[in-house]
């Protein structure tokens, strides 16, 4: 589930939560059946908004305050790679790079300020810093590096859903946007390096 | 295959959990034989460093031979007996080809959790934390490594695991710390904390012509240890360090100050105390006493070099002091893979056998009370080995 609000949000939301279940447990002589039901059910939704950290009414509204999103606003969206401008566009005209192939026209190519590295920046910000950086580990290192599916002890339920744990494979994924299409990233940087 | 796992603050459980498999092309897997715990794991155990979860495989000193490797892998076969350093690094980024491995550009598959605390992305280490990658470590019976062909190095079949562990971490480690000082032939290097990496401190210290060197500790065992290796010892909570190093350099101050000690150094000074009330609130994680006190007693004009771990921010650091001194300040995580080729030349030469550091060996299994024996320094415990056949 990805996470689209901030870690103060999540704390707050926690708080409501818990605060918001309180009369859910209370003994309390004709406690109003409704108001515990209802109690139960904003407590829920607020302690499911906190510990996922994700929110379908922000979903809904397009935002995303989460703080790698906020980490990800923060880059001007350009990389440095450490090969010749020359080299990276063979790399890219031989294919298999983390990138739809269409998406490349939305990359700018220029020789770095030290002459010899690569900056490639994304035009109109369509590709975020992630994708930039898969891009560049698959350019200069040939693939990108992963931890998906690697082995690991019994998890608490908080790091299940940290770590985004999915299919049961025991994936430890912190962010769950960096890892995506892996497989076919690294099927690609096979190819391009064998 | 058996595992060590974090379980939450101050426990650890050996696991049964899936033999680790290759991810991707450069990896290898390796069969581990001989695995450590360093004093960094100590960090982890005590939930000092953020980013460690519960089910977590720990470990990142140790060695054994490749079981299989990625169809990159060009320079490793099954059968080489290797020791693995504990960065990852990718050997084609910018700071690997500057052998500045530890800030490897693409190791990290989880770059934005560091990024977000120290404002670029680490690279990736072996069983420390999600900031740090989210690898699975090496206190297992193995364990996957990526870009295996830039990082293990194939060792000699002549010469024991004792003998080579230790090129994994923390020899490398107290050897660019000596390195970091620019020690000039007949400098004087005070180091703090005469644990695993203070003792390969010390000892790198006088390979590159020092002429004394001053241990600080508490412990009777360790400073011992560090008498042996020729340094003069300083009890810190029998003597004033300030003082006695003063007293000791003429009033000049060592030329080099390590710490070796890291973000849990104990005092009883008001620093010390405070440092330690804001980490028991969980408001500030390290405790900088030992990086204070090098600070304070270094030589103008001399290089203060930080080896130990430190992980978050630091309150009522003296930096005055080292500005209107002129100190020097180096410190990170070691460059392993820069280092671990000559160590070994050294180590075949007799010039150090790093077991000599080793005081207990355990089982896999024997890994909880290894932790809580090693955190709580009894029995003599400088540094564990735990062997796996």
């Amino acid at each position: 589930m990805q996470k689209n609000i901030s870690s103060v949000e999540r704390g707050i939301s926690v708080a409501l939560g818990a605060l918001s279940l309180l009369p859910v447990f209370r003994r309390r002589k004709g406690a109003n059946l409704v108001l515990r039901a209802a109690s139960a059910a904003i407590g829920a939704g607020f302690l499911g908004r906190g510990l996922t950290g994700h929110c379908v009414v922000a979903q809904r509204l397009g935002s995303d305050t989460s703080d790698a999103a906020k980490s990800m606003q923060r880059q001007d969206r350009a990389i440095v790679v450490n090969k010749a401008k020359e080299e990276v566009e063979t790399l890219f005209e031989l294919g298999g790079a983390p990138i739809d192939k269409r998406s490349l026209t939305s990359l700018r190519l220029s020789t770095a300020v030290d002459g010899k590295r690569t900056r490639i920046e994304s035009k109109d910000g369509e590709h975020d810093w992630l994708v930039l950086r898969q891009l560049k580990a698959f350019l200069e290192a040939g693939e990108v590096p992963t931890v998906e599916g690697q082995s690991h002890g019994e998890r608490s339920l908080l790091g299940k859903i940290l770590v985004d744990e999915e299919d049961g494979e025991g994936a430890a994924r912190v962010e769950s946007g960096e890892t995506k299409n892996r497989a076919h990233l690294n099927g690609a940087a096979q190819e391009v390096h064998a | 295959m058996r595992a060590v796992t974090w379980q939450g603050r101050n426990k650890v459980g050996v696991e049964t959990v899936p033999d680790p498999q290759i991810l991707n092309a450069r990896d290898a897997v390796i069969r581990v034989s001989s695995t450590a715990i360093c004093g960094s794991d100590l960090h982890l155990y005590g939930g000092c460093v953020p980013s460690i979860l519960k089910g977590d495989i720990l470990g990142h000193e140790f060695m054994g031979e490749v079981v299989e490797v990625g169809r990159s892998v060009k320079n490793l076969k099954a059968g080489d007996r290797v020791v693995v350093p504990f960065n990852i690094a990718c050997g084609k980024c910018y700071f690997c080809e500057k052998e500045q491995f530890s800030a490897c550009d693409n190791s990290n598959p989880n770059p934005s959790l560091s990024l977000m605390a120290t404002g670029q992305a680490c690279s990736g280490l072996f069983g420390f934390t999600h900031m740090c990658g989210g690898y699975a470590g090496g206190q297992a019976e193995y364990v996957r490594v990526p870009y295996a062909d830039v990082g293990p190095l194939k060792v000699p079949a002549s010469l024991s695991d004792d003998k080579v562990l230790f090129l994994s971490d923390i020899f490398p480690t107290g050897y660019m710390a000596a390195e970091n000082c620019d020690i000039q032939p007949g400098d004087t290097v005070a180091v703090w904390g005469a644990g695993p990496v203070g003792q390969f401190a010390i000892r790198s210290a006088f390979m590159l012509g020092a002429g004394r060197v001053f241990a600080i500790d508490r412990f009777a065992e360790r400073l011992e240890l560090a008498a042996a290796g020729g340094a003069e010892v300083i009890n810190y909570e029998a003597v004033d360090v300030y003082d006695h190093l003063m007293e000791a350099t003429g009033g000049e101050g060592p030329a080099s100050c390590i710490d070796a000690v890291g973000m849990e150094a104990h005092g009883r000074s008001l620093d010390a105390l405070m440092d330690s009330a804001k980490a028991a609130l969980r408001v500030q994680p390290d405790r900088a006493h030992a990086l204070r006190q090098a600070i304070r007693v270094c030589r103008k004009g001399g290089t203060v070099s930080v080896p130990g771990v430190y992980v978050g921010f630091i309150d009522k650091f003296n930096f005055g002091m080292g500005f209107n001194k002129g100190l020097n300040f180096r410190m990170g995580q070691t460059h392993t893979q820069k280092y671990m080729r000559s160590l070994l030349e050294k180590v075949e030469q007799g010039a150090i056998d790093p077991s000599f550091v080793i005081s207990h060996k355990l089982t896999l299994d024997d890994a909880p009370a290894g932790y809580d024996m090693f955190q709580k320094k009894q029995d003599g415990c400088t540094k564990i080995v735990m062997q796996m056949h």
